[in-house]
């Protein structure tokens, strides 16, 4: 009877004893194995590889007219500029060159919308370089955005302008086309502002892999 | 002993409960966070507009007019976002990025004079061909970037919303968190 009531009380203590225990070791369990916010962080690679169907960045769209001027004569100014040819042919006169009283007589105006950005922006993401430029924030050392499509949305031609002429070899000449939007844009001041704009787009991107 | 391992139970899931909104709250925080400071460079479009006002005036005697313009307007697409357009939340083992984000906007534009007129004759101003009067340059120019407007706006917005679509993809992915993505139609 005395031995069955101290089994009895050694059991109780035991399980009061045990619980606790088996609370703190559960607990130690869950941090140790459970994974945690330390989770959140994983390789570049990994990421990158499951966002392989991303392949274009467009950093900008940009309507650009592409105007060919056809400069001439006035009527006014013909008779003196035919004079002045004929005694520059006898070797009369001071024959001197009178290009600059051409103006304006014709024109032709193409509407291209030109669609720039990164091709294929998973293998830039891939390149450490990018990454670590990016993520320093020097952007400048940084690609420059290409062109990444060219439609020609309108034709507008008027005056004395002929079909043989420049604007019409655009149409088929796509290293011509592409010369002339990229002379277009820097001439309008506008091609280091969509390029600063496509490494500040690449950039919000590449710095999502800083450390 | 039944009410001891009870009480183990319910504290044991308290606190996995506890850990794991932590752990959510934690993730969303830094997502938010990363978001935000970059805000205005994914979150738009850019699109930029050349537009040209030309004006062609046939003379019998005189030499032909033509008057021509250029100017360039600046136009930045795209979403404004603040911290509550962001959300982890979870669903049995999934974590979900949850991102609701209002109709696309424009949120910038800039119109600027790239090129004083180049016309035949100095101080030509060209008239309307139907009513004669003198033609009001500023404005059908800004017509012509209205048209433009309208006809590219909500192309570009889908653009702009694509490129902010797939930076959360990228983030998601870094978080290992699946995405879900809506822009309010």
């Amino acid at each position: 009877m005395e031995s069955t009531n101290i089994k009895s009380v050694v059991h109780k203590n035991l399980l009061r004893l045990l619980i606790p225990a088996l609370i703190v070791l559960s607990i130690v369990v869950y941090y140790v194995y459970v994974p945690t916010s330390h989770t959140t962080k994983i390789s570049i690679t990994h990421a990158l590889q499951k966002t392989k169907e991303i392949d274009k960045l467009y950093t900008g769209v940009y309507i650009i007219p592409a105007v060919d001027k056809k400069y001439d004569f006035r009527k006014r100014d013909l008779p003196m500029h035919y004079l002045n040819q004929l005694g520059q042919s006898l070797g009369i006169g001071s024959g001197g060159n009178d290009d600059a009283k051409k103006v304006v007589k014709g024109y032709c105006k193409k509407r291209y919308e030109v669609s720039v950005g990164y091709n294929n922006i998973t293998e830039l993401l891939s390149n450490n370089e990018v990454i670590e430029n990016a993520c320093q924030g020097r952007t400048d050392k940084l690609p420059n955005p290409q062109i990444l499509a060219v439609n020609c949305r309108s034709t507008e031609a008027r005056g004395d302008y002929s079909g043989n002429d420049r604007c019409y070899r655009w149409d088929t000449d796509e290293k011509m086309r592409r010369n002339l939007l990229m002379g277009q844009m820097k001439h309008d001041d506008i091609l280091e502002k969509v390029n600063k704009r496509g490494r500040e787009s690449l950039k919000t991107l590449a710095t999502i892999f800083c450390e | 002993m039944k009410k001891s391992f009870f009480s183990f139970l319910m504290v044991a899931l308290l606190l996995a409960a506890c850990n794991n909104s932590d752990d959510l709250k934690n993730i969303e925080n830094a997502v938010r966070s990363e978001v935000l400071k970059e805000s205005t460079g994914i979150a738009s479009l850019e699109a930029i507009y050349l537009v040209s006002y030309m004006h062609f005036q046939e003379n019998l005697i005189a030499s032909d007019d033509i008057y021509v313009q250029k100017d360039s307007v600046s136009i930045d697409y795209g979403f404004k976002i603040d911290e509550n357009a962001i959300r982890i939340v979870a669903d049995g083992e999934r974590k979900i990025l949850q991102v609701r984000l209002q109709k696309g906007e424009v949120l910038a534009t800039n119109r600027i004079t790239i090129e004083n007129p180049e016309t035949t004759h100095t101080g030509y101003r060209p008239k309307d061909k139907n009513t004669g009067e003198f033609v009001d340059v500023d404005a059908a120019m800004n017509q012509e970037i209205e048209q433009i407007k309208a006809e590219y706006g909500e192309r570009n917005l889908k653009t702009a919303a694509e490129n902010i679509k797939n930076f959360f993809k990228i983030l998601a992915t870094k978080y290992g968190l699946e995405l879900d993505f809506q822009v309010e139609a």
